[in-house]
């Protein structure tokens, strides 16, 4: 009985360690393959805005610029740090506001340095989308999770992420092009991406959390693709 | 409903379409086709012109306005542009 138990807990630990392997790599290569994209949607709305000085344009470039900065500090905090070497629990990582408090003040300040990044990336065009004209009248139930958002910064996240998605899936219906739908699908998994960490904070068992991890950097990844490619490469 | 205004690339955007599509465009057809008023389109007109997007035509006694070289690429440009917003959800 005492051996069965001491099978059981060596299957679990294999298995938790099997998904911690699973979480490095995904932080690891992920942010790695999404950041390259992010840049080139940079580079292209860049090379628009040389006879163009839209503001809205200028919004989208900063957005991909800002967040592919972020992806990279992401993936310099988890080179950098290690999460088993360094105490962290793996579930409450994602969460990247719950780091433990012996968490090396490195690891804090750049993780602090992604929040930023992200924000500054999501707040010019979420701020682009509410400008509209009628935005603010139309989409009042778009605009519920956004004050809800404002409890957590990942939830905050979250909802600036959600309100793009929700509004050029609007935009969509109404237009019908390749693109306009290339466009709300890469807002909505970005931010399906979001609200996956957003269910880390629900405190879910530790292999569900790591799973999260992937499935949330794997939608973000699959968004950075669809909206970068988007833009087109040359005038 | 608050009023859709038209942003300074739009304002170019119609002003330059104006122009190539009439070829040789006297300003009365400009302001009718950018639904401009002339205070506005005169302001418009001097800034493409200083940018060398468009040209002004020796025609007689009335102004006519064409698009030069670069103006043609830039209008091309701004059409990409105006169609990628769009897409974005974004219009110009």
């Amino acid at each position: 009985m005492v051996e069965d138990d001491s099978s059981t807990t060596q299957m679990g630990a294999r298995r938790t360690g099997r998904s911690v392997s699973l979480v490095l790599i995904v932080l690891g290569v992920v942010p790695l393959l999404r950041a390259p994209f992010l840049f080139v949607g940079y580079a292209r709305t860049r090379r628009l805005q040389r006879d163009v000085g839209d503001p809205r344009l200028r919004a989208l470039g900063w957005f991909f610029l800002l967040y592919g900065l972020a992806t990279v500090f992401l993936f310099v905090l988890h080179i950098t740090f290690p999460l088993e070497q360094q105490g962290i629990d793996v579930g409450s990582l994602a969460g990247q506001l719950l780091l433990p408090d012996h968490a090396p003040l490195a690891a804090w300040a750049l993780l602090w340095i992604r929040h930023a990044l992200i924000l500054a990336a999501l707040l010019p065009v979420a701020s682009a989308y509410l400008r509209r004209p009628g935005v603010l009248e139309s989409t009042a139930p778009a605009l519920l999770p956004l004050a809800l958002g404002m409890m957590a910064l990942q939830t905050f996240e979250a909802a600036l992420a959600l309100l793009p998605a929700v509004l050029t899936f609007r935009n969509y219906r109404g237009r019908h092009t390749r693109r306009s739908r290339d466009v709300a699908t890469g807002f909505g998994l970005l931010a399906a991406g979001h609200l996956g960490l957003v269910l880390i904070l629900l405190d879910p068992p530790r292999a569900v959390a790591a799973h999260l991890i992937v499935l949330g950097q794997i939608l973000a990844l699959g968004g950075a693709i669809r909206l970068a490619l988007s833009v087109p490469r040359r005038t | 409903m608050a009023k859709a205004y038209r942003s300074k690339s739009k304002l170019a955007l119609d002003v330059l379409r104006a122009v190539r599509d009439e070829g040789e465009a006297q300003t009365n057809r400009v302001l009718l086709r950018a639904n401009l008023s002339y205070a506005r389109l005169q302001g418009q007109v001097a800034d493409l012109q200083k940018k060398g997007w468009i040209e002004l035509l020796p025609a007689g006694d009335r102004k006519a306005w064409r698009l030069t070289e670069e103006g043609h690429r830039v209008l091309r440009s701004l059409e990409q542009v105006e169609d990628l917003m769009g897409d974005f959800g974004l219009p110009l």
